[in-house]
């Protein structure tokens, strides 16, 4: 090893030796670093992670059409299978969609019933169709099959399966509404099929037909502006239909254009919400001061931890001068006293910096978890974002930074006053 | 071996002096922005293999005679040469380089880095030269009889074998001069005298002059020459300061 390479090697060798010998309030100093970066990382990484993955579940679809209100709650109540939905739209409005030239598919989408929390949405056959929807449409797991067109079976989703228990042939009853209010309806249905997870809200919604669920005892539907109550085995007549939303794939985004004048500008009868990661995206842009707040919050955390390091080293430089003075007396230079303080500040930011990954990780688990469990979407702990890459360097040069007051006292203290002092 | 680090002066030095300090005056800080004066030599030498002992009360300015000797301390005016380099011209840095080189230190406590290990300790100077002669830190500690606490953190030794690694840290880059400080001060009688025992006979082993303050006349005598800094030193009496040592 060189004369340089020995020097910088017995610096970091006295670096550690240091740390270690003030291991409990090395610890908390590193404890506090990697909290401050694992918040940075998790804030940036997580707020973009999330955007990304909630303007990218669209599945498939381009448009969804709902009663007159709100856009976002139509694509929350839709996309997501969250919040209430706005109202609903007669069945003709479906029909119409159906065979405007503008539209490439047209799904309807009927829900106010759950099993087990879960939601339960009647629709057609053709959400599970690869020629309407390409790679949007759902897949059953192998031995399963979509619902029959009236029958009284469904297709579960991967996380209601597993979490609710509903195999093949595994019968339930459905409740009217969500939560304690909800009301069981006594028709049973038969699970004919599963789905393959698909990381998306899909996962956690059981599928049943649309004419099923309308016919369910106790549903009153108003499509003709009237209340109608479905007769057991009797087909409902389509004027009584009603659909709480109508997924839409378009041709091309000319018509999202057409359909928006017509529908949301020219209309007053129904909403569309078009495209649909616009909308969740406002949501995003809206909330923005929620984000700014967090960042300010895990910037305020690494001040502090950079404190604590600067802290932490200066308040053993007076208990230390003799050290120095020693070190100095048998030939080290100023710089190699500055380099061992600065040394331990490097030290420290850089297992801060790797505690701060470990804190990122778990904080990624924990929200990832909560939202796959809340809204079915699936966050990619893989997902590259700069500040995964950048965070940790900030980290060690910001604990670098905090050690340059100290290594300068330290490079500055006189070895002979050290000497004589103690 | 006399490992010299890189750009460091190259120690020459012509005839039999190795310590050569003429009309050398120096001072120290004395808070908060004034200096007083604790050293004013006319001349001072020590010859090469001498071993000088400097006897003075507390605060007669033994220890800054020392620092200056060793490079720790400037001189205002004045000229020091050691081992044939002249101090007062070098800067800090340079002073570093040749301490390292050439100089060997020994103090009365504290004499060890408590965080690094005996053999550790020993082999600082080398590595600050950038050699790793471990072979030779083990020698040493062999020869002050401490192989068995050659690992051992030196925190963990007594004030005896601390003072013990010490004297082989302080000879072990073969230095031409070695400047001891009380080593014994703070040692009961029996470990002063195996103390003393080693630092003059490893000092002769590795052919190096010895410059020791103490206040002990009994150490003093076994050593070839005693300069009384009263006699010295004209910043006389208490005149160098209380805390100047």
């Amino acid at each position: 090893m060189t004369g340089r390479g020995d020097r910088i090697a017995l610096m970091a060798t006295l670096a550690w030796r240091s740390l270690r010998r003030r291991a409990l309030s090395s610890a908390v100093t590193v404890i506090a670093v990697g909290v401050a970066s694992g918040l940075v990382l998790a804030v940036w990484s997580i707020q973009d992670q999330a955007r990304r993955a909630f303007t990218a579940t669209p599945g498939g679809f381009d448009a969804v059409l709902g009663a007159r209100g709100s856009q976002l709650q139509l694509v929350l109540n839709t996309v997501f299978h969250l919040d209430t939905s706005p109202g609903n739209i007669p069945w003709t409005m479906y029909e119409r969609m159906r065979n405007d030239p503008r539209v490439a598919a047209a799904i309807p989408y009927a829900v106010g019933d759950s099993y087990a929390s879960y939601r339960i949405v009647g629709t057609s056959s053709e959400l599970f169709s690869r020629a309407s929807l390409g790679d949007g449409a759902l897949v059953i797991e192998p031995g399963g099959r979509v619902f029959g067109p009236a029958a009284r079976e469904a297709v579960v989703g991967s996380m209601v399966a597993r979490r609710a228990s509903l195999g093949l042939g595994t019968t339930f009853e459905p409740r009217h509404g969500f939560g304690a209010d909800a009301t069981q309806h006594h028709e049973s249905f038969s699970v004919v099929g599963v789905l393959k997870a698909t990381g998306r809200p899909a996962d956690r919604v059981i599928w049943v037909p649309v004419d099923a669920m309308l016919a369910l005892e106790g549903h009153v539907i108003r499509g003709a502006g009237v209340e109608y109550v479905p007769r057991p085995g009797a087909a409902i007549p389509i004027e009584h239909k009603e659909l709480s939303a109508v997924m839409l794939r378009l041709c091309d985004p000319n018509a999202g254009f057409s359909l928006d004048d017509e529908i949301n500008r020219r209309g007053r009868t129904a909403t569309l919400a078009w495209p649909i990661g616009t909308s969740v995206a406002e949501v995003f842009q809206k909330l923005g001061w929620l984000g700014e707040i967090l960042r300010v919050v895990a910037l305020l955390t690494v001040l502090v931890a950079v404190a604590s390091v600067l802290a932490g080293i200066h308040n053993t430089l007076e208990a230390r001068s003799r050290e120095f003075a020693l070190l100095r007396s048998v030939g080290a230079s100023r710089g190699i006293v500055s380099g061992v303080v600065a040394g331990e500040a490097f030290l420290l930011g850089s297992f801060g910096a790797v505690v701060g990954v470990a804190v990122y990780a778990a904080i990624f688990a924990v929200s990832a978890a909560a939202v796959h469990a809340r809204a079915g979407v699936i966050l990619d702990p893989f997902a590259y974002h700069p500040v995964l890459l950048l965070g940790p360097v900030i980290t060690v040069l910001a604990a670098l930074l905090a050690g340059v007051v100290p290594a300068v006292a330290a490079y500055r203290s006189d070895v002979s006053t050290a000497l004589t002092r103690s | 071996m006399r490992p010299v680090g890189a750009g460091s002066p190259a120690p020459q030095f012509p005839g039999d002096v190795i310590v050569e300090m003429r009309g050398v005056r120096a001072s120290r800080p004395r808070p908060p922005d004034g200096r007083r004066p604790v050293l004013d030599l006319p001349l001072f030498q020590v010859q090469r293999g001498e071993r000088v002992a400097v006897l003075g009360p507390s605060g007669c300015g033994k220890t800054t005679l020392l620092h200056v000797v060793a490079g720790l301390l400037g001189v205002d005016t004045g000229s020091v040469r050691v081992a044939g380099c002249e101090l007062s011209g070098l800067t800090e840095a340079a002073r570093d380089r040749f301490r390292a080189s050439a100089i060997g230190v020994v103090f009365q406590s504290f004499n060890l880095l408590p965080t690094l290990t005996a053999e550790e300790n020993v082999l600082l100077p080398l590595r600050l030269c950038g050699h790793r002669d471990s072979a030779r830190a083990r020698h040493l500690l062999k020869r002050v009889g401490l192989t068995q606490e050659a690992r051992a953190p030196s925190s963990h030794l007594s004030a005896g074998q601390q003072q013990r690694v010490a004297v082989a840290r302080a000879v072990v880059h073969e230095p031409m001069l070695v400047v001891a400080d009380e080593p014994t001060g703070n040692l009961d009688r029996a470990s002063a005298r195996a103390v003393t025992d080693l630092l003059l006979e490893v000092c002769e082993e590795a052919g190096a002059s010895l410059l020791l303050v103490t206040h002990d006349r009994d150490l003093a005598a076994r050593l070839d020459r005693t300069v009384m800094m009263a006699d010295i030193n004209r910043v006389g009496g208490s005149g160098a300061g209380e805390n100047a040592s």
